[in-house]
């Protein structure tokens, strides 16, 4: 596994740090879930976003492209301007449940 | 989207300070591709590599996954000529065209209705604002009263005989909104009015009949590419520059499905959990 992260199975966390602008995602990888925080930044307990419907007319899941199973784990960080914006919502919905796609 | 330039540095010390917790990559919106460079500089100096989402920075990202708001604006367009059976009056509520978004937006616009030798446009700036969009397609559809024809004050009454706008188009899910509301336009079913983006409100508007259309990003699928790319580059695969992810043309046919396919309200857990 790359990098130090604590590992909780099945577990993602979500956290928002800084001045709400920051959304920090820890990503499940290839059945390990890695934890990544800011230096000082408050931890959210586990908290999954529901999905994205997938076949949806107005978001087609974007299947042609993906999941993409990776060579080794991996931890990610999202970060976002407008973390209440719904547009910036579904990303961060889509990206959480991508990244547990391509780690599985 | 008018972007605050005071933020940009704060998301440059999150970038900094995400190259210090151990994470194989960064999937970025980035608040301001010219000021968030710096930032850029510090993952790649820490070989952490970064896709953008939304905006496309000169340097620093092996991907952006970035929409065509050109291609967005066409498609509103054509939407908006063939509700017009090709002639009228369009008034366009730019956003800000000394914003790259602001201005593809108009250039897809008007590059659509250009195509329509009947169809005229009225371009307006805004600022993105949507007071300001809606007081400006409140005043499309007055006269000045006598002795005020260049500023009139107030009142504005309607000119049921003068050239009018027969079409809208609103460049943000915002004015969009704001414009649909004026009742000197919710009073006139005859008037096509499209909006740009998919937001819930938008796409509500739709619903209830207050928009004929909106122009939708696709979030979803945005973020699901990022990652992919992303994974892909951790891989050691080449990735391309640049993915747009698409978009929808949103109308009374479609929007149902299109709300339906919301994400939850709430999605992600503040500090609190």
């Amino acid at each position: 596994m790359r990098g130090p992260g604590r590992a909780i199975r099945g577990q993602t966390t979500w956290a928002l740090a800084g001045i709400g602008l920051l959304l920090l995602l820890g990503l499940v990888t290839q059945g390990r879930a890695g934890e990544a925080s800011l230096p000082g930044a408050p931890i959210a307990s586990s908290a999954m976003a529901t999905p994205l419907p997938v076949g949806s007319l107005v978001d087609p899941p974007a299947g042609n492209d993906g999941p993409v199973l990776a060579d080794e784990p991996y931890r990610l960080i999202l970060l976002v301007p407008y973390p209440d914006a719904p547009y910036w919502q579904a990303v961060a919905i889509a990206a959480q449940n991508r990244a547990t796609q391509d780690g599985a | 989207m008018s972007l605050p330039n005071a933020a940009a540095p704060d998301q440059v010390a999150q970038i900094k300070a995400a190259t210090l917790v151990g994470v194989e990559g960064i999937v970025l919106g980035p608040i301001d591709p010219i000021g968030v460079i710096p930032g850029l500089d510090a993952a790649a100096a820490a070989g952490i590599p970064v896709v953008a989402i939304g905006a496309e920075p000169a340097d620093g990202v092996v991907s952006a996954v970035v929409g065509d708001d050109e291609a967005l604006a066409y498609a509103a367009g054509a939407y908006i000529a063939a509700s017009l059976d090709g002639q009228g009056i369009v008034l366009d509520l730019q956003g800000d065209l000394a914003n790259p978004a602001g201005e593809a937006r108009a250039r897809g616009l008007r590059a659509a209705l250009a195509r329509f030798a009947e169809i005229d446009v009225d371009a307006r700036a805004t600022a993105w604002d949507p007071d300001v969009a809606k007081t400006v397609a409140e005043s499309a559809f007055v006269i000045a009263p006598p002795g005020h024809e260049t500023a009139p004050p107030t009142p504005l009454t309607p000119d049921p005989d003068g050239p009018q706008p027969s079409a809208i188009f609103a460049a943000s899910d915002a004015m969009a909104i704001a414009v649909a509301a004026a009742p000197v336009v919710a009073e006139r079913p005859e008037l096509v009015v499209v909006g740009f983006g998919g937001e819930p409100d938008t796409l509500a508007a739709v619903a209830n009949g207050a928009l004929d259309a909106t122009v939708a990003e696709l979030p979803g699928r945005t973020g699901a590419i990022a990652v992919d790319l992303l994974v892909r580059h951790l891989n050691g695969e080449p990735v391309p520059p640049r993915v747009d992810p698409g978009f929808l043309l949103v109308t009374d046919a479609n929007v149902g499905a299109a709300l339906a396919a919301l994400p939850a309200a709430t999605p992600m857990a503040g500090p609190d959990g």
